[in-house]
């Protein structure tokens, strides 16, 4: 009977969410140093935290409306799309609550800007016979242009061609003089009039949820190739933009974990955009764009939420992505009103070659970064999608869509991964010498030690398993270092460990150290663009070098050593493959696209027998596992919240590991996070102390001995089991700060987490959550 | 330091660079380190940072100056309005929202902010060219002025900082003054203390020497390093830190102004230092690290960078002042983004302290599981081997203990320890040594009547009279000993006879190297400052080798112009043998030890310092017998013989650097053609 009403009062509570109170009981743990109330609440308002929504209503002043000018060009059932020819921009109307999202701004005021805000799309060119300077942020309600439009199914092809632009304020005010015959071309050339003769074609078609905007890549004319060449077109860039505070919601990144900035006055505390390449730093083309974030964007979307469970937008880069950047300006930056998030798509760049020894000096050359059509698919969200759970569900159906992801076999608890760290070394009187951290037999010693505890489901891997260790001897051939037992102990160990667990071998076939066997200078290391060699010098380092390998390279070794892993039926945890891309120069240039061919092979060969660190999205469909997942963002100031975008995305889906817990310095509060991200743990471990890793490459891992570590493992494992094992396969439906430091994860089997950050206990739905703990709710109890 | 700066943004580099592949995510956007055996390494992330505020429950912070955090958990800013160009003094509490804002209508540039432990509010208000001290309500209680005193001088009354102690005196940082102005309660000068003392440097000492007086007037003022801020703990100890010192850059004075801690690992662009809860220092520099060291001056911690956009978390554009509250929060003002930082210490950090203060408190044993503790979460972390060392030590553990202190380096602790535990093995054993000595004494005694030893040695003497009969090479090595007895008819013998062979001298040499390499891979680490890790073999051979052959080329050369008798292979083969006793002395050396610890370091002093007399007095007789010079002729010998070796060596260098830059030329024209085409 108390059961019975215990789960009525749940389906209760759980009916009534959104009227949710929350009781604070004021006794602290004593675990929990207390802290002035001043930083305790600053902490928890920091973008190290979710926070709580503003779900007031989008203002019916604020929505754009649909004007005379804009013609109706495909309409379904959810969506009608409009197109303003004028300023070649789009809009989209959603049927169901009447809100319209627009490629441009109505009457922008943004100074420099406000041409690129005015028009649908725009472009950057490069000047050659202006010491290839690039223009930039052209917006083509600036440029004198000619359209053909043409409706195809459910919308329109455009052909564009740009004619000529005032790249200055004079040639502007002298341009309706130039018109009437007043004043010479040439005269307005000095002044910086360009013929741009370039044009392509933009198709936007109206999908069920959505539109998508296409740009053929063959579609680009550059008719004065000796002049000016088209090198970025940004596609959309005011769409979903805001002004100021008036529209209650925020801009998603996929930045790290995910990160949120929300709509507010600034102040104008902002300089600078956000600006990030898709995917990482290119290591093979140094050019003038900088990043100061410090993950890639792994994922190729972004996305703005207008009335959080109102009205969202998410852009999902579908082709040309490898050579795309993201721009995010919040109000303030530049001097703009507006909020503004859009990609740029790059075709060309221009980097400095030199032709000394130091690499100083040079000239600017041209490269080619991108031969690749451009396709972005924007959908529209609504109600319960219109926010960033919504978000990261709706990529994680497109991605499913596109059968990246295989139907998991679930099982009881969570996996955990542990790294053994067998062998490195460091320098000795000749040459190195190798260190031992963890025999074959103590891993097997190790293994059972957890088999015995009760932990049943693993992902193991094995670090410095090759011949002469760990740092400067990857890639490595299957060769196990004889040290720490015989071939056929390692084979023995081997097969033992597959009983229990997922087994891989960690290696790179993607950057190479500089003792790694079988790599000919000449042949392997990749050359950049610039044709100086892609390697970073360490010279305090055991190994003073790591270059890359020309993606063939790494193609070649990778396929000449599938079949020893074959034959040990050992799967393979690649470093840097599946994170990495670059342009290179190997007699000719190619670009970043080209790399990601090779990889995509490398990977192809490799399906369902790798795990990867970090993998980029079009890693996913490869990987059994996402290693080193990344639990925070860039931690820039612009930045508000901390969201597990990317975790709700890959959830459910594969299993997904935290980077080693031994580095945790952030205690029980990461475990929550964890619990919070549906993320499982990680360890690295061995049998000999840290201590022993004094001098070598890997002095990073300063703490690894199986002694100190091995209670706290299966501690920190079951703590994090007992939340985690009830929503194995299960993706996240809603995710909401209750108050700042109290969040509430409901999962689609209705089971409840609840993960109190506070160093209060929290009261909500009638359960109690300790402070520093989470608490179980929903259907968890049934 | 400048090598820790380059560690510091190496690493910065390496996350920039590869930084998917190794390194574990720390949720921060700088690394953190701690030091182990002198090197800086990696550590778990100690303070994270929460926020950037340029308000404080709406109150604008203009651009703050100065900050304090009192005892009741009260925090002063004293800020600027560069606009109205007027000061205030911000005072907010961290257990609620109470605001307060003092001195906006008298207060013009506020730098400096203290308060007494009574509550107190000192401002030094460098605009205003003067100095106040508040009570709680806002009052001014007291003023302070430009002092009248000639010992003060004509400098210009800018009190930048401002401090008081547990007696009542007053310290005010002057802009531009050398020291600090004691000031009494009632505005009365008392004097400077705690000026910086200058450290001439060689170059400085030549200048000195050789220059005229005009000339040096011109080159350089012998005044010492600027104080650029000032702190005081809770012992009222006055703690400096000073710009453009790398030595003794954070300085704790003791009553008479004299430094009461070592040499401190700090960066030079010292700006700020603020004594934490436990007697923490907590320094930070113009570049954006903070430095946090333990009481004694042991850096804990360093961390945090430079971002001059403004854009990054926990990284700062020019820092100027740093403040700490009692639960370790760290409180830093940016003076050019105008913003208040905010950092918290991670369960790591806590970690330290917490063990830390047991330490301090002397409660070694129960520090050790505490240390314990963080060496689970770093293996590195040598103060924690050293506190871990402690706690052994007071346990009466001293073999734990050796083990901990030589895993931290800590050579004096290691001496302790294993003097208890030699002690130990003495008591232990004595009547073994007892029973050696009793035994060869009455052996002896019985000797000197019956002579029998020599039946036990002669078999002996034989033995390696016959082995040398039959192995050249040996007998010819085994000439060392005969050389060292009695030089200058051996050399006769080598000369003339042809005694020695080039072979069996070259061997010796080997024996020589390897000996050596043995000594430095094995002598004490007591008494061994050199880390095993940093040798480098090459390194080592030219260390050994290319001094002795210089020497030998040399010596030849001028030998043969100066009437010397010594062929080359006379001068090769006498100089290893001269050199015999330094490198026979290194095996014992290396022996003895292992069983010394630092009381009895003067065995080990006077023995290297008896091999290396020996050595030159040798190589002096070597060179006087294989030339067959006189004592004048010897000594022109060598010197000459060692200029030309450094002659030799300039030659070489600069024959290197030639041929380099040829290189260079030749490699640049042919990538600049091949990059043309």
């Amino acid at each position: 009977m108390f059961k019975f009403l215990k789960k009525v009062m749940i389906i209760a509570s759980l009916s009534i969410a959104s009227i949710t109170t929350v009781t604070i009981i004021n006794s602290t743990d004593n675990d929990y140093r207390e802290q002035p109330s001043y930083i305790e609440s600053i902490k928890l308002d920091s973008s190290r935290f979710t926070q709580v929504d503003d779900l007031s209503l989008v203002k019916k002043e604020y929505y754009i409306e649909i004007e005379n000018s804009d013609e109706l060009v495909a309409e379904n059932d959810n969506l009608r799309l409009y197109y303003d020819e004028d300023i070649v921009s789009f809009k989209i109307e959603n049927k169901n609550n009447g809100y319209v999202f627009s490629t441009h701004i109505p009457k922008a005021s943004a100074g420099t800007y406000t041409s690129l805000l005015s028009s649908g799309i725009g472009i950057e060119y490069i000047q050659l016979d202006r010491g290839m300077s690039i223009v930039e942020n052209v917006g083509i309600s600036d440029i004198a242009f000619t359209q053909e439009i043409e409706k195809i199914n459910n919308g329109v092809n455009i052909s564009l061609n740009l004619g000529g632009f005032c790249s200055t304020r004079i040639c502007k005010n002298l341009y309706p003089g130039y018109l009437e015959g007043e004043y010479t071309l040439e005269e307005m050339q000095n002044r910086g009039f360009i013929e741009l003769k370039l044009g392509f074609d933009l198709q936007v078609t109206l999908q069920d949820d959505g539109i998508k905007a296409h740009i053929p890549f063959e579609s680009i004319k550059e008719e004065q190739p000796d002049l000016v060449l088209l090198s970025s077109i940004i596609v959309f860039p005011g769409l979903g933009a805001t002004k100021m505070d008036e529209i209650p919601g925020y801009m998603m990144l996929p930045d790290g974990a995910g990160a949120l900035v929300r709509y507010e006055d600034n102040q104008g505390r902002y300089r600078a955009p956000y600006r990030a390449q898709f995917y990482g730093l290119n290591y093979g083309l140094t050019d003038n764009f900088q990043t100061i974030s410090n993950y890639p964007l792994s994922m190729p979307i972004f996305g703005v939420v207008h009335g959080v469970n109102q009205n969202g937008l998410l852009g999902i880069i579908e082709e040309g992505d490898y050579a795309s950047r993201l721009f995010m300006f919040v109000n303030g930056v530049y001097n703009l009103n507006y909020n503004l998030i859009f990609p740029k798509f790059d075709f060309k760049k221009t980097y400095l070659q030199s032709f000394s020894i130091d690499g100083n000096g040079g000239d600017d050359r041209l490269v080619d970064v991108s031969n690749e059509d451009v396709t972005v698919l924007y959908k529209i969200l609504d109600d319960d999608y219109a926010n960033y759970v919504g978000m990261g569900n709706t990529y994680k159906k497109y991605l499913d869509g596109l059968d990246t992801f295989e139907n998991l076999e679930y099982s009881e608890d969570i996996p955990i991964q542990i790294n053994y760290l067998m062998s490195d070394s460091k320098k000795s009187l000749l040459g190195s010498s190798s260190i031992e951290m963890s025999t074959v037999d103590d891993i097997d010693f190790m293994h059972s030690y957890f088999l015995d505890q009760g932990i049943e489901n693993f992902f193991v891997s094995l670090m410095g398993w090759n011949e002469g260790g760990y740092s400067g001897h990857l890639p490595s051939k299957v060769d196990f270092e004889n040290s720490l037992g015989s071939n056929s102990k390692f084979i023995d160990m081997i097969r033992y460990l597959q009983e229990t667990s997922d087994i891989s071998l960690i290696n790179n076939y993607v950057i190479s150290g500089s003792d790694a066997g079988g790599i000919q200078d000449r042949r392997d290391i990749a050359k950049a663009v610039d044709r100086f060699r892609i390697t970073f010098e360490c010279p305090d380092c055991v190994y003073q070098n790591r270059s890359a390998l020309y993606p063939e390279s790494s193609y070649n070794f990778a396929m000449k050593h599938f079949e020893d892993y074959q034959e040990l039926g050992v799967n393979v945890l690649f470093e840097s493959l599946g994170n990495t891309i670059f342009s290179y120069y190997d007699e000719g240039y190619f670009t970043q696209v080209d790399s990601i061919k090779y990889y995509l092979e490398i990977m192809e060969l490799y399906d369902n027998l790798a795990n990867y660190e970090y993998p980029n999205s079009y890693t996913y469909k490869y990987t059994n596992a996402f290693m080193k997942t990344p639990m925070f963002n860039s931690q820039l100031n612009l930045f508000d919240d901390l969201v597990p975008l990317l975790q709700i995305v890959l959830m459910s889906e594969m299993p997904m590991f935290s980077n080693y817990l031994n580095f945790n310095s952030y205690g029980k509060e990461f475990l929550l996070q964890l619990v919070d991200f549906n993320v499982y743990p990680a360890y690295v471990l061995s049998m000999n102390e840290a201590s022993n890793l004094k001098n070598t490459d890997i002095e990073h891992i300063y703490t690894s001995q199986f002694d100190l570590w091995k209670e706290t493992v299966v501690e920190e494992y079951e703590y994090i089991n007992n939340a985690l094992k009830l929503v194995i396969g299960e993706s996240l439906v809603s995710r909401v700060t209750l108050i700042p430091g109290l969040v509430k994860n409901t999962y689609s089997n209705g089971v409840i987490i609840y993960i109190n950050y506070t160093s209060k206990t929290q009261v909500v739905d009638d359960v109690t959550i300790e402070s520093l703990s989470y608490a179980l709710g929903g259907d968890a109890n049934v | 330091m400048k090598k820790i700066m380059i560690v510091l943004i190496l690493s910065l580099l390496v996350s920039l660079q590869f930084g998917f592949t190794a390194k574990a995510e720390s949720g921060v956007r700088y690394d953190t380190f701690t030091i182990s055996n002198g090197r800086f390494v990696p550590t778990q992330t100690a303070y994270v940072a929460l926020t950037n505020r340029s308000e404080v429950y709406g109150e604008s912070l203009d651009k703050p100056n100065d900050i304090f955090i009192d005892d009741l958990n009260y925090v002063y800013i004293v800020s600027t309005n560069n606009t109205t160009k007027t000061g205030k003094l911000i005072k907010f509490s961290l257990e609620n929202d109470e605001v307060t804002i003092f001195g906006q209508d008298y207060l013009v540039n506020p730098t400096g902010v203290f308060v007494d432990s009574n509550g107190f509010i000192y401002i030094a208000d460098r605009g205003g060219n003067k100095a106040y001290k508040l009570d709680q309500a806002g009052n001014i209680v007291q003023e302070f002025t430009k002092p009248d005193s000639p010992l003060f001088g004509d400098n210009f009354f800018q009190p930048k900082k401002i401090v008081s102690d547990n007696s009542d005196n007053v310290y005010i940082l002057n802009n531009g003054s050398r020291g600090l102005a004691q000031f009494t309660q009632n505005n009365e000068f008392l004097g400077y203390f705690g000026t910086n003392t200058t450290n001439p440097s060689l170059r400085t000492i030549l200048q000195f020497m050789f220059f005229t007086k005009e000339q040096r007037n011109n080159v350089y003022s012998l005044s010492p390093s600027e104080i650029s801020n000032v702190a005081i703990d809770d012992r009222g100890l006055i703690h400096t830190v000073t710009l453009g010192d790398e030595a003794t850059g954070v300085k704790r004075l003791n009553i008479n102004g004299e430094n009461l801690l070592g040499e401190v690992y700090n960066l030079p662009d010292l700006q700020d230092v603020y004594v934490g809860p436990i007697g923490n220092i907590f320094t930070i520099t113009q570049s954006g690290y903070i430095y946090e060291y333990d009481i004694e001056g042991n850096l804990l911690f360093a961390f945090g960078g430079k971002d001059e956009s403004n854009q990054i978390q926990g990284l700062f554009n020019v820092p100027s002042a740093v403040a700490v509250d009692s639960m370790h929060n760290l409180y830093v003002l940016d003076g050019a983004s105008f913003e208040l930082q905010i950092f918290t210490p991670t369960s790591f950090a806590n970690m330290v302290h917490n063990a830390l203060e047991l330490y301090q408190d002397g409660l070694y044993s129960e520090s050790k599981d505490p240390w314990l503790e963080v060496l689970k979460m770093n293996d590195m972390f040598d103060l924690a081997h050293k506190g871990l060392g402690n706690a052994y030590y007071s346990l009466g553990e001293y073999d734990l203990a050796m083990s901990e202190y030589q895993e931290a380096m800590d050579r004096d602790g290691y001496s302790d320890a294993f003097w208890e535990v030699r002690n130990a093995y003495l008591i232990d054993n004595v009547w073994i040594l007892l029973v050696f000595f009793f035994t060869f004494l009455v052996a002896y005694v019985i000797n000197l009547k019956l002579h029998y030893f020599k039946y036990v040695f002669a078999p002996v003497k034989r033995g390696i009279k016959f082995i040398r009969k039959k192995s050249k090479l040996l007998d010819e090595s085994l000439y060392v000993y005969s050389y060292l007895k009695n030089p200058s008819d051996t050399t006769y013998y080598i000369k003339r006879e042809n005694r020695v062979g080039y072979l069996s001298a070259t061997i010796l040499l080997l024996i020589y190297f390897v000996l050596y390499i043995i000594f430095i891979y094995n002598f004490n680490f007591l008494f061994n400052n050199r880390v095993v890790s940093d040798i480098n073999f090459l390194e080592e051979v030219t260390k050994i080798f290319l001094p002795f052959i210089l020497f030998v080329i040399a010596n030849y050369l001028i030998g043969s112009i100066r009437e010397g008798e010594g062929r080359f292979k006379d001068i090769y083969i006498t100089t290893i043998f001269a050199l015999a006793p330094y490198f026979l002395t290194l095996p014992i050396l290396t022996i003895l030890s292992h069983g010394l610890t630092y009381n009895e370091t003067f065995i080990i002093s006077l023995l290297q310092f008896l091999s290396i007399f020996v050595t030159v007095i040798y190589f002096f007789f070597m060179v006087k017998e294989t030339h067959f010079y006189n004592v004048k002729e010897t000594f022109a010998s060598i010197l000459i013989s060692f200029f030309t070796m450094a002659l030799m060596l300039l030659g070489t260098f600069i024959v290197y650097i030639l041929l380099n830059e040829l290189y260079k030329l030749i490699y640049d024209l042919i990538m600049e053609v091949y990059y043309r085409v």
